[in-house]
């Protein structure tokens, strides 16, 4: 009993520390490993309607 | 959007993520007139992934007016493929306080640019009228000149209120054995000479909009974008530097212009076919506005300079601008090395003088040089293996 409550309580640490961020750290998603394709792939939007447009 | 739009567009995207960064500080802090950001709410959560994705969809949507629906789809397309991955790690209350942070970054930055006096017209300009003033060029004879007005534009950085670069190393002179005459000959002569590769490099960079290519500030920032891949620099770099790149695009483009409406210098094609050869036209359209200093050259060695601490000079990058164009991409063995090409480029293309190309480089070195030391956080505390 006290191995599964020891399993979920551990289980549910993984999950919390696997979302962007751990309460109370604001700065807990961590940038240093964070690719940067999010904005790459919105100046490729931009540059496309840059071309079309002028 | 006009090109001189992304300083507005990498400074919200870094504003969006900064608080990700430890120990960061807002642009705000260094640049004129910006004001206070958005914070966000203390001990909560945030992804920063969701709010730099609310950010840039919400700029985008801002900076381009009159898009069509298939691209405002697209907008929303890209905006969803985004919040679709970020949910499945992301709690609900997490992933809206974050998206609704990014939507506020995109407003305050938007509000902010409207104040900003940038006027790209040419209405009720009157070009100055001297020995060797700038006067309409061939064939086109676009007049009044473009973008007089630019300079007024409120600067960036406080230091370029009212920047203007040295006069023009050489008076003007019709004197064949005079320093003038002898520049003026050598865009003449290079002409005559042209090789294949030359012109290449010439139509590589030509970079004239109108539906026909990249706008300069446009291939810019698409350099940028690509060496930002190539390094594979984190979120956190490559937001400050698309930040610093589009800071110095503007930055650039203000000082430039701003010196080129001072000295009012003429263009190689109006004294060639005045002393030299009637019936001469340059290898590429002339730009309708005056010659010095080297536009391309300034504003691009402005761009790549101002991130060169984040990414590295020895860089090598390929540049496929206009692989659309069934054109083979260029590659640079340095970032600096794109800005001379396009500096010389113009040259090559019959429109510039070495002398305005080489001042167009140091002065975009010096200000990408002011632009890339604003201190936004310390990157020994945030060091990433892929950037240093």
């Amino acid at each position: 009993m006290k191995k599964a409550f020891y399993m979920l309580s551990i289980a549910a640490m993984i999950i919390a520390t696997n979302s962007c961020q751990k309460p109370k750290l604001p700065q807990s998603q961590d940038l240093t490993k964070q690719d940067a394709s999010v904005a790459l792939d919105w100046y490729k939007l931009q540059f496309r309607f840059l071309l079309e447009r002028n | 959007m006009n090109g001189v739009y992304f300083g507005y567009l990498g400074i919200g995207l870094y504003e969006s993520i900064r608080y990700g960064i430890k120990n960061s500080s807002s642009f705000s802090s260094s640049l004129y007139q910006m004001p206070a950001m958005p914070s966000i709410e203390n001990n909560e959560t945030y992804c920063w992934t969701a709010s730099a994705n609310a950010t840039m969809a919400s700029m985008i949507r801002y900076f381009n007016s009159g898009l069509t629906a298939a691209n405002l789809a697209s907008i929303d397309s890209l905006e969803n493929f985004y919040n679709e991955k970020i949910n499945i790690q992301t709690s609900a209350t997490d992933f809206i306080r974050s998206q609704a942070f990014g939507r506020s970054v995109a407003t305050a930055i938007y509000t902010w640019s409207k104040s900003d006096s940038f006027n790209p017209t040419n209405t009720g300009y009157v070009a100055p009228v001297f020995d060797g003033a700038w006067v309409p060029t061939p064939p086109a004879m676009i007049s009044p000149p473009a973008s007089p007005y630019v300079s007024n534009a409120r600067p960036f950085l406080m230091a370029n209120l009212t920047a203007v670069a040295p006069p023009f190393p050489f008076a003007y002179s019709e004197d064949t054995s005079s320093d003038f005459y002898k520049m003026e000959k050598e865009v003449y002569d290079v002409f005559q000479g042209l090789t294949t590769e030359q012109k290449n490099i010439a139509l590589f960079w030509v970079d004239q909009g109108n539906g026909l290519g990249y706008t300069p500030d446009g291939h810019n920032m698409l350099f940028v974008s690509q060496a930002i891949e190539k390094t594979k620099v984190n979120l956190a770099i490559a937001a400050e530097a698309f930040a610093k790149s589009g800071i110095a695009e503007r930055e650039s483009n203000i000082a430039c212009f701003r010196t080129k409406y001072k000295y009012n210098l003429l263009r190689p094609v109006t004294y060639i076919r005045k002393l030299i050869d009637p019936n001469w036209l340059s290898f590429i359209p002339t730009p309708p506005f005056p010659e010095y200093p080297a536009a391309h050259a300034f504003v691009t060695a402005a761009v790549v300079q101002a991130v060169t601490d984040l990414l590295g000079d020895h860089v090598s990058v390929t540049d496929h601008a206009y692989d659309f164009r069934g054109w083979t991409p260029r590659t640079y063995p340095s970032l600096f090395s794109a800005a001379e090409e396009a500096g010389i480029s113009r040259l090559y293309g019959g429109i510039h003088y070495r002398v305005s190309i080489s001042a167009g480089l140091n002065l975009g070195r010096d200000l990408g040089n002011m632009i890339g030391k604003i201190k936004l956080y310390d990157k020994q505390s945030n060091s990433n293996p892929n950037a240093y």
